[in-house]
């Protein structure tokens, strides 16, 4: 299977919101497409999905041309939602029907994510029980639960359901972590790992950096309707070669990183992060630091991480 | 992306539609209303029998019964009346014995003027005035008589009938000439216009026809595009369209949406009428509900001149139908034009403003009797055709041929308005800010013609 986005562009009057947008999926992983707000991010998945008709460009899977009644799609829309005043149940029995599969089949599967996203008390409502864990004699079974009945993250548990119940090929997910807290965050980012490990493909949107590092193999930042990035992440990162220097040490060394002209990133009392040219730079510093007798504790160089990335080429596409 | 419809177009109709049937079916607003709706056919028929004076209790062969026991007679007109023919003649006084007074043996003095008036139904006496050379009829009831007024005049009438024979009889009037003298008059006032081209005067029966009709339809299409508003903006609002646009084609998402609607309202129909069928045999057992077909039959509804017969049904749905597509769709767009819950109101009026363009239309051109022009022009124009053509019809005013031609239009405008929602459904679906109005679908259609024209 293979995913391949070509040239995908969009206006609305006189403004472009997608320009020539392309990528390509050959394995199973997780693309990001990354960008500021409004840079055409759901416009382009939404292209993806036909919902948007496209000026220019095309969406081929294994090939073809995406259509979603014959690729298996699952989908987390940015913009949540499920009808208000119908019970939980009856909309996820139709949000599957919709995707061709069996009633039966439906609920061996809604079960099956209730107990993954532990929504099984809302799905599942059960009679009261007293305190030894008996039920009630004459108590009624609780109506079934409807979707304007839930918090706003379980009503996102629902939606996210909808989008496995497929169990898709190809799945798309756009700002799945936003509005979680951190217990339901990762229990959502277990969900995308077993999704990643049983080989499906994976785009997602998200403005969390570290979230898209943690999972992405490719990425594409967009900015103001244009690719000002893409391609694989380690690749990218390596491009950037190791940058970041992060130095602790017992006494304050401002002074000798001023010195060495470098630049000084942030200073926590005697932590730095500091910005250098590559390792050569950095050893030079070292060897400035241990002559003037400043005990250094902690001594770093990494490659820049994603958010400093995303940060470096949306300032440098501004100024530009 | 394709512009016209195809079949892929509608991918997912019979889900939604089965979905939306089964939640409006489930829906507490919609089981209430059904139940008030069939409580109401099911009361209507005592009811209005009630109110229309057939509370007697009355066996099959007693529904014409005058209701009256017996009648005195006292005739001082020195004619020989044939009292007991009128059991025979009329069946309303089937179960009604008319005595003559003359063969009761009385001495005639005030004492039993009064004792025999007093214990009378009905006392009529008969007399005649030698100086005015004239007759006179008097008919005298207790207080608290149990027959209508009506049974009184028709007695009253009967009695003038045998007097007038037994005059033409002392003449020596044959029976055919008999028949020729006391043979009943069919009156008509009407414009010299109408009575050349042959028409008659059924005002009220026209009237009739264009109100029932309208009603039926006003009814099916308010409701109709109420719902279909509501559910396509509910849907935009709470941002389920993109969740659903994954899987089912945004116009299939209207078409089951308007067939479900259409299920409803019709299996609603077929619903009450069984139901007021029902309540109509059965209260045919406990009530004399011929007065209720007394009372439509004076309309005139029921007249031979209206076309009323088994094929009336099948028009009168087939007209339906294209009412309720033609106002669905235009909701669907109306409807899908709008971004937020708070546009549900101004977009029902819209499309009540057009429902109700049209019922006015019918029901104050039906004053303007049968112009044949006004009749073919409300016929054929779009939104008064679906109210006016059929009634037009069954009154007598258009032929099958315009009619048919009715339909046609009808159709295009349907087909039209399936081209608009192929062409501008999709981004109409997508579409958010304020409620999009006309110019802004012209406008969405030209944007999508060019795209297309580019893409060739």
């Amino acid at each position: 299977m293979s995913l391949e986005v070509r040239n995908l562009s969009k206006k609305y009057g006189e403004k472009t919101v997608v320009e020539n947008l392309s990528f390509e999926m050959k394995t199973p992983g997780v693309f990001a497409l990354l960008g500021t707000n409004g840079a055409g991010k759901t416009t382009s998945i939404r292209m993806m999905l036909n919902m948007l008709s496209r000026d220019t460009g095309e969406v081929l899977w294994n090939g073809a041309a995406l259509d979603t009644s014959t690729c298996n799609v699952g989908y987390l829309a940015e913009e949540r939602g499920l009808y208000p005043k119908y019970t939980l149940m009856d909309q996820l029995i139709y949000f599957a029907a919709l995707r061709g599969i069996s009633k039966a089949e439906a609920k061996n599967r809604i079960r099956y994510w209730a107990q993954r996203l532990e929504v099984e008390e809302y799905l599942y409502p059960q009679a009261p029980k007293s305190e030894d864990g008996k039920k009630r004699g004459r108590a009624k079974a609780q109506a079934p639960k409807k979707a304007d009945q839930l918090s706003k993250g379980n009503q996102q548990k629902i939606q996210f359901m909808t989008a496995l119940l497929p169990d898709p090929d190809l799945l798309i997910l756009d700002e799945p972590l936003s509005g979680l807290d951190p217990v339901n965050t990762d229990l959502f980012k277990g969900i995308i790992r077993d999704e990643i490990a049983k080989g499906k493909y994976l785009i997602m949107s998200s403005h969390q950096m570290a979230t898209v590092e943690e999972f992405c193999t490719d990425i594409i930042i967009l900015n103001r309707s244009k690719t000002i990035l893409s391609g694989h992440l380690n690749d990218i990162k390596k491009s950037y070669g190791r940058i970041n220097l992060l130095l602790k040490t017992e006494t304050d060394v401002t002074d000798l990183i001023r010195k060495e002209g470098l630049t000084l990133i942030s200073a926590k009392e005697t932590e730095y992060q500091i910005k250098v040219s590559g390792d050569e730079q950095a050893n030079g510093f070292l060897k400035l630091l241990i002559e003037n007798g400043a005990p250094v504790v902690t001594f770093s160089l990494r490659e820049p991480s994603l958010h400093e990335i995303f940060v470096e080429k949306v300032g440098d596409a501004h100024e530009a | 992306m394709h512009m016209k419809l195809s079949k892929s177009d509608f991918n997912g109709t019979g889900k939604v539609y089965r979905f939306t049937l089964a939640q409006m079916v489930k829906g507490k607003a919609n089981i209430i209303t059904m139940l008030v709706f069939f409580l109401f056919a099911a009361l209507s028929i005592p009811i209005m029998t009630l109110v229309m004076g057939g509370e007697k209790t009355a066996s099959s062969d007693e529904t014409l019964d005058s209701g009256i026991t017996a009648v005195y007679v006292r005739n001082d007109t020195g004619y020989e009346l044939d009292l007991g023919s009128i059991q025979k003649r009329n069946e309303i006084f089937a179960y009604t014995e008319f005595v003559d007074t003359d063969t009761m043996d009385i001495e005639w003095s005030e004492d039993t003027y009064e004792s025999l008036i007093k214990s009378a139904e009905v006392y009529v006496h008969l007399q005649k005035d030698v100086e005015k050379m004239c007759f006179s009829i008097g008919a005298y009831t207790l207080e608290d008589k149990t027959f209508s007024d009506e049974a009184v005049d028709s007695c009253i009438s009967i009695l003038s009938g045998l007097l007038d024979e037994a005059r033409y009889i002392q003449q020596n009037a044959r029976p055919e000439q008999i028949a020729v003298l006391t043979g009943s008059y069919e009156t008509n006032t009407q414009k010299v216009s109408e009575y050349l081209k042959g028409e008659k005067d059924d005002f009220n029966a026209r009237l009739g026809v264009q109100m029932i009709y309208s009603m039926a339809l006003l009814f099916l299409c308010t409701f109709a595009s109420t719902y279909i508003i509501q559910k396509v903006i509910e849907e935009k609002a709470s941002k389920l369209v993109e969740l659903l646009m994954v899987s089912v084609s945004p116009l299939a998402m209207l078409v089951g949406k308007i067939l479900a609607v259409m299920t409803y309202i019709f299996g609603l129909i077929a619903g009450l009428a069984a139901a007021t069928g029902l309540s109509y045999m059965i209260t045919g057992q406990i009530m004399d509900t011929s007065v209720l077909r007394q009372q439509i039959a004076s309309t005139g509804i029921l007249g031979g001149t209206l076309r009323v017969s088994p094929v009336t049904a099948l028009i009168l749905v087939v007209s339906l139908l294209l009412g309720y597509l033609q106002v669905s769709l235009i909701s669907g767009l109306i409807g899908t034009g709008c971004s937020s819950t708070e546009d549900v109101e101004p977009a029902n009026l819209t499309v009540v403003l057009i429902i109700m363009a049209g019922y006015m239309t019918g029901t104050i051109t039906v004053g303007f009797g049968g112009n044949p022009a006004l009749a073919a022009l409300v016929s054929l124009c779009p939104v008064t055709s679906m109210f006016c053509a059929p009634a037009r019809y069954i009154v007598g005013d258009i032929g099958f041929g315009m009619l048919a031609f009715s339909w046609a239009l009808q159709l295009a405008v349907i087909m039209g308005l399936a081209y608009v929602c192929a062409r501008i459904y999709r981004a109409l679906m997508m579409y958010r800010g304020n409620r999009m109005k006309f110019g802004g679908w012209i406008k969405l259609l030209r944007q999508n013609r060019v795209k297309e024209a580019e893409s060739r």
